[in-house]
């Protein structure tokens, strides 16, 4: 059987789309023969997928500024982003076709056949991966999606030959704006590339070749090189205005606010386990997830199919339990000192944080407070403020004594104002172990609950000592979190400890509002017996 | 249900009749309901997206009538009759995994005022019939035919 290749090279990506969708009517209206076609975009193109909204997926400003198109794909999937380097590939044919199947875990594979073999006479060792992927040892290099209409189908992949990974995370709105410079490394071996993988990227025509020979011998057609059918072109002149038009880029259009980014740490004995969750509140679901950590684990790709199985997954406690079983079940692998049961605390700590937005914590800093034993909703009423040393300014006297004259120096100052408005003891915390101490204090006293200030990283260290103590607790960060702000890496770099921290007084205040309560006799006596006079010790919340 | 057709375990009830592209429709009083059947449920995978039309409007038999979206694929679905709509299945946008769950009743997608009784419409099958066709697609999957 003939198919026909067609090539249109580098297009913006309003006339790419608008011909995908030309390419299919024109087949299911049977004006058009069966076609493997490839897509090149100039300029660089962000593509939502069909049922995706521009705002939640895309950086608008960054791309404007950047001269980087926008544009909304027929196939399903996520977004993606396309610089010129990359070539998709794309097929277009009947849903009568022999090797047509309904079935999408069986169609996937087939079809990616072609891909995989065009990769492997390149010299790369790929490999399909369930659902629609193509990776390279668990690294990303293709990705898949399709559609159809009437009688026709269309299939279509991507190709990375030499990726602009950092221009990608500043285009799309990747849970990777959460992600700790060391952790972007970490995102960025999620991803490979023909150039990274053969040492330099071949010319594009040398992969079309590739490619075309391997669909060829895969769909067992014979490709004869062919431009578009006057009834073709007469469908994309016809077309063309509609996909270049607001009203289709924003078809689907979702408030921001819908979609959460939740982060979480979890200390498990074999390392500490870092989650960050794309998750989707209104449809209940992880999108996507994205888990680090400095715990050793076997086979390396483990972490990368386990983010595989994680997307689109219902954010359910049970459920997630359930998945995890069996995932982990269903392979073999080790990872020192941290069991099934540590992944699920990490992804349980990330999804309870959208309870906290239910709770009054403006989305963008629900992953800002952490919570000790209980829940943010059932918090008992909090009659102390545990307040680090750190924030107070290096040339104040009471910087290690718990004492603060509320001179209006420092964000302390502020604090124990705020504390004392409420009825609460604020109590400056001048090492770890005077932390402990005074927590074992306040629960052998009654106490029911308290707020405290501390950093991730602080909180993620204890989390163990703070949960074995059992004063159930809200702790709000002090620093801003070491934040990727793409597009101004080096400035926003903020997460160096700083002895003169600052607290955040806007979230502890909201914080307060919901908890605070009266301190009551029994909070008198804590906080004094161990080193409040204590000099600066090593350990201490910062 | 008196009756239900089967096929490798999927249920096709036979007070409802079936369109060859894997839809139901049941009359119910002067309004016939829409759905996916089980075949779509078990195969396409999980459903993370419905697209419905408004309510209000009419859509003509065989034309796009909404879209599902599972694995990356985004699946078109033709009207199996003509009318108007009267109302969509809006909780689908919040829990689009209701069509795999339970395809037959909360995972509905349209309700129409037919133009007329779904019984007279063309193209459609009896559970018996859809039954034989999705068997015979099973076996032309299998290689078997």
């Amino acid at each position: 059987m003939r198919w026909r290749l067609f090539d249109p090279g580098p297009l913006p990506a309003a006339e790419q789309m608008a011909l995908d969708e030309v390419l299919l009517l024109a087949r299911a209206d049977g004006v058009a023969p069966s076609t493997l076609r490839f897509l090149q975009f100039r300029p660089a193109a962000v593509l939502v997928g069909y049922h995706q909204s521009v705002a939640q997926e895309v950086r608008l400003d960054y791309c404007r500024a950047h001269g980087i198109d926008v544009n909304r794909r027929i196939t399903g999937g996520g977004a993606i982003f396309f610089d010129p380097s990359q070539i998709g590939w794309e097929i277009v044919a009947g849903r009568d076709e022999a090797f047509f199947c309904a079935r999408p875990e069986v169609l996937y594979r087939e079809l990616a056949e072609g891909a995989v073999r065009a990769l492997r006479a390149l010299g790369v060792e790929a490999a399909f991966r369930p659902h629609n992927d193509i990776e390279v040892r668990g690294r990303k290099i293709s990705g898949m999606g399709g559609t159809e209409r009437g009688g026709a189908f269309l299939f279509q992949g991507t190709l990375l030959v030499d990726f602009d990974v950092d221009t990608m995370l500043r285009a799309l709105r990747l849970p990777a704006e959460k992600l700790k410079d060391k952790e972007i490394v970490s995102f960025r071996e999620r991803v490979t590339c023909l150039r990274e993988e053969l040492g330099s990227a071949p010319p594009a025509e040398e992969i079309k070749g590739a490619l075309a020979r391997a669909f060829a011998q895969v769909l067992g057609v014979e490709l004869a090189p062919a431009g578009l059918r006057a009834a073709e072109e007469e469908m994309l002149a016809e077309r063309l205005p509609r996909f270049r038009a607001p009203e289709w880029v924003d078809a689907v259009r979702r408030p921001p606010d819908e979609q959460h980014y939740l982060t979480a740490a979890h200390k498990a004995p074999g390392g500490l386990i870092r989650v960050v969750l794309k998750a989707d509140a209104r449809r209940g679901i992880i999108q996507q997830a994205f888990i680090t950590g400095d715990f050793f684990a076997y086979p390396q790709r483990l972490v990368y199919d386990l983010e595989a199985a994680l997307k689109n997954a219902p954010i359910d406690e049970a459920a997630l339990g359930a998945l995890l079983e069996g995932f982990f079940a269903a392979r073999e692998w080790a990872i020192p000192g941290v069991e099934v049961a540590d992944f699920h605390q990490a992804l349980l700590q990330a999804v309870r944080k959208l309870d906290h937005e239910a709770c009054g914590i403006p989305t963008d800093q629900v992953n800002e407070v952490f919570t000790v034993a209980r829940p943010y909703r059932e918090m008992p009423e909090a009659g102390v403020l545990l307040l680090p040393y750190c924030a107070k300014p290096t040339w104040c006297e009471h910087r290690h004594r718990d004492h603060c004259d509320v001179c209006g120096g420092c964000t302390v100052g502020e604090a124990y104002r705020m504390a004392r408005e409420r009825g609460m003891r604020p109590i400056t915390i001048t090492n770890y172990e005077h932390l402990e101490s005074t927590l074992e204090q306040l629960k052998a006293a009654g106490v029911a609950a308290f707020v405290g200030c501390c950093c991730e990283p602080f909180y993620a260290k204890h989390q163990a000592d703070f949960e074995r103590i059992g004063l159930p607790g809200v702790l709000v960060d002090i620093d801003n979190v070491t934040c990727y702000d793409l597009g101004e890496e080096g400035e926003a770099h903020r997460g160096v400890y700083d002895k003169e921290t600052d607290l955040r007084l806007d979230l502890l205040e909201r914080v307060l509002d919901r908890v605070a309560g009266p301190a009551g006799p029994a909070t008198r006596s804590a906080g004094m017996a161990a080193g409040s006079q204590a000099a600066e010790a090593e350990e201490t919340p910062a | 249900m008196a009756w239900e057709a089967e096929v490798l375990g999927w249920r096709f009830p036979d007070d409802r009749l079936y369109h060859r592209e894997h839809l139901w429709v049941k009359q119910e009083g002067g309004e016939a309901v829409v759905g996916v059947t089980e075949y779509v449920a078990r195969t396409a995978g999980a459903v993370l997206y419905v697209t419905l039309p408004p309510a209000g409007s009419t859509v003509q038999a065989g034309a796009e009538l909404c879209a599902l979206e599972a694995a990356k694929w985004v699946g078109h679905f033709p009207a199996p009759a003509a009318g108007s709509i009267t109302a969509v299945n809006s909780a689908l946008a919040e829990r689009p995994g209701t069509v795999n769950a339970d395809p037959y009743g909360a995972g509905w997608l349209v309700r129409l005022a037919p133009e007329r009784p779904v019984e007279a419409a063309e193209g459609l099958m009896t559970a018996e019939a859809y039954q034989e066709y999705v068997a015979r697609l099973e076996l032309e999957e299998a290689g078997a035919l």
